[in-house]
């Protein structure tokens, strides 16, 4: 009778073989399935934009719009008082583009100039408040403070409020894409 | 021949399941022991819970908010949502305290090293399930503590980005964030989780339950003794002294019982909570995770500043490798609490730490909108009236309490005026350190009646 034990001299080292054989064979298959699947799944994080930065702030959850989109004519904002504003404006998701409100504070500092802030703290994100009594964006979550032109004031957010690109055309206020954070 | 013994002709098993039923556990192992199975027995509860709620959910932004309204429509659609809910939160608690136990009784000791480290991974699974299963309703404290939760992970040094983008499906909260979080609760954990706790039976039925650690040695040393040896010859004495497997199932049966019972009261009482539809613009909404994650939230408070990211990173991964990978670390010999004064003090530490965080997260009043009345104490003359009515005005409130209502960025204001003269304070609104905005453009006259008011807050 044939006895397939490991103490069989020549048999010992063919079985070690044929069972590494198989491991290796059973790994390429794994990898073959594996690999393609892990990849769709991390798609999302194949963009060229990625950064790898020492020290990464929050990042607005704001879908990010294409394109340009009027916000209305100058005068309907007051000079020194900021307004929120809710937009609706045109975002690629998942291939396709879809309209989708989003909101913003229209600054106007002085006659001349507008600034388009997104909403959100840069600290992780939170909804900031404009306080028309402190003249200043106050964020209900950790305490931060911002500024009425959005600059970073008191508490925990790491830099500056986020902007939109804005410019004024024919007396209109028109929004363009954010301006992603450094 | 009964239909048993027909089927066991065919599948054997009898003498397996004998086998399990009848094992020996050691004598003293009791009501403590029951935490592992009612872990168990709740996740058990919460695949069943997840499949029909699965039926009628839609994974889609559009849609989510809708349909997890519409389930509570239906019939047992509240109750069964109910209870996925609560025992959710049950689930953090017991295999908190399963862990605790297992920690305190060192159980993890030789040879059952690796069932820990597959236990802390199902720790992790576990607070992923929570993570991202409350995004799925789509309302608003789903949306907001989701943004804030992928914010922290996406701080991270050098790797932020990325995992923000993995975790997001993109830079930003969509619809491909909801189908990433449906598809990672209802595929990729549950996966993860019956391979683990296959392992992790597995492995206990291998070694056995651990006895619970003796203040003093049952045994002495016998000369030349290998350390594993002396085990192997103790656990064999323990398990002599004790009694068959299925008498310690009695009292996994009544914590189970129990613990079905407290999940259906809460969740037919209170049912799941359902907020508005989530609105990313809703300015003015509060964000507030759900209890298991308010340590984490609240302790944002305490490390701010440039490095506070790499803090929050070092603490997170440092502290999971650690917990991953204690039994590493920790292989002296004495198991029970006493003689390991280092460590029982050490895990103390760290419950106490979780446990007052979420406390303060937990009864942290929300921020008073600037402007927003505030009640004040007794009656206050014309000029203090005016004052609290700059302090309101000014926002001071979103960052301070008086009276219990206010935010907490800043210190709480109710007594300040025992603490500080009004040049201090007049100083402190002027020149304020890093954390509170210097209010240089208020007017003297109302500087003056905000200072009058403050003095009255004694
Ligand atoms: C953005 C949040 C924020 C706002 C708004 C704010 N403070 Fe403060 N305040 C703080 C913080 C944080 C501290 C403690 C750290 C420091 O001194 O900078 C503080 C400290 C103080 C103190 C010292 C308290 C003590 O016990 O040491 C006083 C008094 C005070 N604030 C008054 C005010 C008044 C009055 C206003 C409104 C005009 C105001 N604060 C608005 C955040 C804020």
């Amino acid at each position: 009778m044939v006895t397939d034990s490991p103490a069989v001299g020549g048999r010992a080292t063919r079985r070690a073989f044929v069972i590494r054989a198989l491991a290796g064979v059973g790994a390429a298959l794994a990898a073959a399935v594996g690999v393609p699947i892990a990849g769709l799944a991390a798609a999302p994080a194949f963009r060229s934009s990625l950064r790898w930065p020492l020290q990464a702030g929050s990042v607005p959850p704001t879908p990010r719009a294409t394109g340009w989109t009027s916000l209305g004519p100058v005068d309907g904002f007051q000079v020194g008082v900021p307004k929120l504003l809710p937009v609706t404006v045109p975002v690629e998701v998942q291939g396709a583009t879809e309209w989708t409100p989003i909101a913003v504070y229209v600054l106007r500092p002085d006659a001349d100039t507008v600034a388009i802030l997104d909403i959100h703290c840069t600290h992780m994100g939170c909804p900031v408040g404009w306080s028309q009594g402190a003249k200043r964006f106050l964020c209900p979550c950790h305490g931060g403070a911002f500024t009425a032109d959005g600059a970073r004031e008191a508490g925990p957010p790491p830099r500056p409020m986020d902007r939109y690109r804005a410019l004024v055309a024919n007396q209109e206020i028109w929004m363009g894409p954010l301006i992603e954070p450094a | 021949m009964g239909i048993f013994d027909w089927v066991d002709e065919r599948l054997g098993v009898k003498s397996l399941v004998r086998g399990f039923l009848d094992r020996p556990v050691p004598a003293n192992v009791g009501w403590l022991n029951t935490l592992g199975s009612a872990t168990l027995f709740l996740l058990l509860v919460q695949i069943a819970t997840g499949i029909s709620l699965a039926l009628f959910y839609v994974p889609a932004a559009d849609n989510a908010y809708q349909s997890v309204q519409h389930i509570d429509t239906l019939a047992f659609g509240t109750l069964v949502r109910g209870v996925h809910h609560w025992s959710a939160s049950a689930l953090v608690v017991l295999i908190g305290l399963h862990t605790l136990r297992v920690f305190f009784h060192a159980a993890y000791r030789y040879p059952r090293e690796l069932t820990w480290v597959v236990g802390a991974l199902l720790f992790l699974v576990t607070l992923g399930f929570a993570f991202t299963g409350y995004l799925l309703p789509w309302d608003q404290k789903a949306y907001w503590a989701t943004v804030v939760g992928t914010n922290v992970a996406g701080s991270a040094p050098f790797v932020g980005d990325l995992i923000l983008n993995l975790l997001r499906g993109g830079p930003a909260m969509t619809t491909a964030t909801l189908t990433r979080f449906y598809g990672i609760h209802v595929w990729v954990l549950p996966a993860s989780l019956l391979l683990l706790v296959g392992l992790h039976l597995f492995m206990v039925i291998r070694q056995g339950i651990a006895a619970p650690p003796r203040r003093n040695a049952t045994s002495e040393e016998i000369p030349g003794e290998t350390k594993k040896a002396r085990y192997a010859r103790e656990y064999a004495a323990e398990k002599s002294a004790g009694h068959p497997f299925y008498q310690s199932l009695l009292k996994d049966a009544v914590v189970a019982v129990g613990i079905i019972l407290v999940v259906a009261v809460l969740a037919i009482a209170v049912g799941a909570p359902l907020e508005a539809r989530a609105d990313p613009n809703a300015v003015g909404y509060v964000p507030r995770p759900e209890w298991y994650f308010l340590d984490v939230f609240q302790m944002l408070w305490y490390v701010s500043g440039p490095a506070e990211p790499l803090i929050i990173f070092l603490a997170g991964t440092v502290g999971f490798l650690v917990f991953l990978l204690l039994p590493l670390f920790d292989r002296g010999r004495e198991r029970h609490p006493r003689r390991r004064p280092v460590a029982t003090l050490a895990g103390a530490l760290v419950v106490v730490a979780v446990g007052v965080l979420t406390y303060q997260g937990a009864t942290a009043p929300a921020p008073v909108a600037a402007g927003a009345g505030l009640t004040a104490s007794g009656s206050l003359t014309a000029s203090q009236k005016a004052g609290l009515h700059v302090f309101e005005l000014e926002g001071c409130a979103a960052c301070h309490l008086v009276n219990g209502s206010g935010g907490t960025a800043g210190p709480d204001l109710t007594h300040v005026a025992a603490r500080l003269g009004s040049a201090e304070i007049q100083h402190q609104i002027l020149q304020p350190r890093d954390k509170m905005p210097p209010y240089t453009d208020i007017a003297p006259a109302d500087m003056t009646s905000l200072l009058d008011f403050l003095s009255t807050l004694k």
